[in-house]
């Protein structure tokens, strides 16, 4: 289990649950604009069990990603950029994905128009996070 | 779970996402500090503590920041090598730690050409230079 190892156990359990948030956002988007379609629903529970999946990838995501840098959650460069997004992303993912949980797939509009906007909050938490660690991979 | 309403749900959920940011920094602490961390091959203590303290000018002080913002998260803070090698006492030339540098090694070390310039080669340079064991 050497740098390498751990490096691919990353990049594997990182793009998993990236995938989910941005799916789980953009079907939430689709039931909230579609708001009188019969897909509605649909759109609605896919969100739901996306963000929850997503929720619970992220402590592989979270595991491995301390593993390859030593256990070290802060850091130097591009090391520490890195972390400074990864921690509000996690703690956004893990916050989405339980209350959605337990408030379930029906929402009132207005909550969930709020629970939206933070879902992109997290997305674009990921996406700079993301950038600052394929920097590191593949130095621009 | 329809019986949760959103505000209740909302102090469960900040709850939960910060007993796991805790639970996540607290597992790494103790992976960090206790000698568990060195059983698993691979995971040695982090190399912030060994970064060895240098007064450095000019290039050489501007090659380290460099060095640390692009180089340090394979080479490690203390260039003593992580999954890179150690840099200290290089024996080769500007021009081929240059030509690394800018070219890459395949299947090691990504291409910097796109993101370090001629004087930000050299300032790191400058600062390898001072690397003595």
């Amino acid at each position: 289990m050497n740098s390498l190892f751990w490096s691919r156990m990353h990049g594997g359990a990182t793009h998993f649950p990236i995938a989910l948030v941005f799916g789980a956002a953009c079907f939430d988007t689709l039931a909230f604009v579609f708001q009188h379609s019969p897909k509605q629903r649909e759109f609605r529970a896919t969100g739901y069990w996306l963000i929850i999946i997503a929720a619970l990838g992220s402590f592989g995501a979270v595991f491995s990603g301390l593993a390859l840098s030593k256990w070290t959650f802060g850091g130097t460069g591009l090391v520490l950029r890195h972390h400074l997004f990864v921690w509000p992303s996690f703690a956004l993912i893990v916050g989405l994905g339980t209350w959605r949980f337990l408030v379930g797939r029906d929402i009132s509009r207005r909550v969930y128009a709020i629970y939206l906007g933070t879902v992109m909050v997290a997305c674009a938490c990921i996406a700079v996070a993301g950038f600052f660690g394929g920097e590191m991979l593949l130095a621009g | 779970m329809k019986d949760w309403s959103a505000g209740s749900a909302l102090l469960v959920a900040v709850g939960v996402s910060g007993a796991s940011l805790a639970a996540t920094f607290g597992f790494a602490f103790f992976m960090q500090r206790t000698k568990f961390a060195i059983q698993l091959p691979g995971l040695p203590p982090s190399a912030q503590a060994a970064a060895a303290p240098l007064n450095l000018t000019g290039d050489a002080a501007q090659g380290k920041h460099l060095f640390l913002m692009n180089c340090a998260h394979c080479h490690a803070d203390d260039a003593h090598g992580d999954e890179g090698p150690d840099l200290y006492d290089l024996h080769k030339s500007d021009a081929r730690i240059h030509q690394i540098v800018t070219g890459g090694i395949k299947g090691e070390m990504p291409s910097f050409a796109k993101k370090l310039n001629n004087e930000d080669i050299k300032a790191i340079t400058a600062f390898l230079r001072t690397l003595r064991s």
